[in-house]
């Protein structure tokens, strides 16, 4: 059952959020007279379920079991990764928990996965929180030739 | 038009179509304006850009659940049909085809970033669509909520064609 949208007291505002970016999230931009590679702003979108949200992963919890969070959240598929501070979440009037992903048939556990909601149910998040969400956004695992925004 | 007769129209056909059961391609215009007082309606359409995003479309269709290092499902049979109809309906010749991007509930989207323009266009499903653009020009953004009427985002992705950087810089001297 999924969690209810809560925000969670234990992350701190200066904690790292972690967003994994997919090969399939990445296109093409031509505009300002050159051709480059960047993230799609559907990174930043949640899921039209209304009381569903982002999936990110929670960077303190990985470095508390001492795990590699840059090699963890990446792989072929999702080459990269970018991070946001809990507190740039918090000022876009958004939440963030965890939602760890245990015993699901097809996903691997991954007890470090979050999501980001919006405090209303709706099926999609703003305009202003999906582009404050790409202007807070910093490389965490970078993809070479591929620019943030 | 019967339900029937609608199904027995030979359409476009690709792998992700055909998993659809009674598939009924659009085949009324996606505009409120009638070009000189006609419908078009194309028995057999197939653009350049749905010839060329085929593939994409499979490719979409068939991601593995967990695609994206989270939940993500595979874009829907339903949801990539409906795409590539309007795909087809918003064809410009002199333009290139969209940037298909799967979001992780199973639906899609349309991109362009070209001439200045920003067009995202979300397909949440069939005539439930949400499309927008940031006129980077003119520091301005628009978002429309489409169920049955294309004419304003067919009319964005024209002016996607407009030669509007010669044209400003002309108008400023």
């Amino acid at each position: 059952m999924a969690v209810q949208p809560y925000d969670e007291a234990e992350i701190g505002d200066e904690d790292k959020i972690i967003r994994r970016v997919p090969v399939h999230h990445l296109v093409w931009d031509e505009n300002g007279g050159q051709r480059r590679r960047r993230i799609s702003s559907a990174l930043y979108a949640k899921s039209t379920e209304p009381q569903q949200g982002m999936s990110v992963e929670v960077e303190a919890l990985m470095l508390k079991d001492g795990v590699d969070p840059a090699g963890y959240v990446t792989s072929d598929e999702f080459p990269g990764a970018v991070a946001f501070s809990a507190a740039e979440i918090r000022a876009l009037d958004l939440m963030v928990g965890y939602d760890p992903i245990k015993d699901d048939p097809v996903l691997p556990d991954n007890p470090y996965h979050g999501e980001v909601w919006r405090k209303t149910e709706a099926r999609r998040f703003t305009g202003a929180q999906t582009n404050g969400l790409r202007d807070a956004a910093k490389w965490y695992v970078q993809i070479e030739g591929v620019e943030l925004k | 038009m019967g339900e029937s007769r609608m199904n027995a129209q030979p359409d476009f056909t690709t792998a992700f179509q055909d998993e659809i059961p009674n598939y009924r391609a659009i085949t009324d215009g996606i505009s409120s304006l009638s070009a000189r007082g006609t419908r078009v309606r194309v028995a057999h359409p197939r653009s350049a850009w749905v010839n060329e995003l085929e593939k994409q479309f499979d490719v979409l269709t068939s991601l593995r659940r967990g695609w994206d290092g989270y939940a993500g499902v595979p874009v829907s049979f339903t949801c990539a049909q409906f795409a590539a109809n309007l795909v087809e309906r918003l064809y410009v010749r002199s333009l290139p085809a969209p940037q298909l991007v799967p979001m992780p509930n199973g639906t899609m989207r349309l991109e362009w970033h070209m001439n200045e323009f920003d067009i995202e266009v979300d397909v949440l499903g069939p005539y439930d669509v949400v499309a927008y653009r940031s006129d980077l020009l003119n520091d301005s953004e628009d978002e429309i909520e489409i169920q049955t009427d294309f004419t304003e985002l067919a009319e964005w992705v024209a002016a996607l064609a407009a030669d509007r950087v010669q044209l400003q810089e002309v108008a400023g001297g």
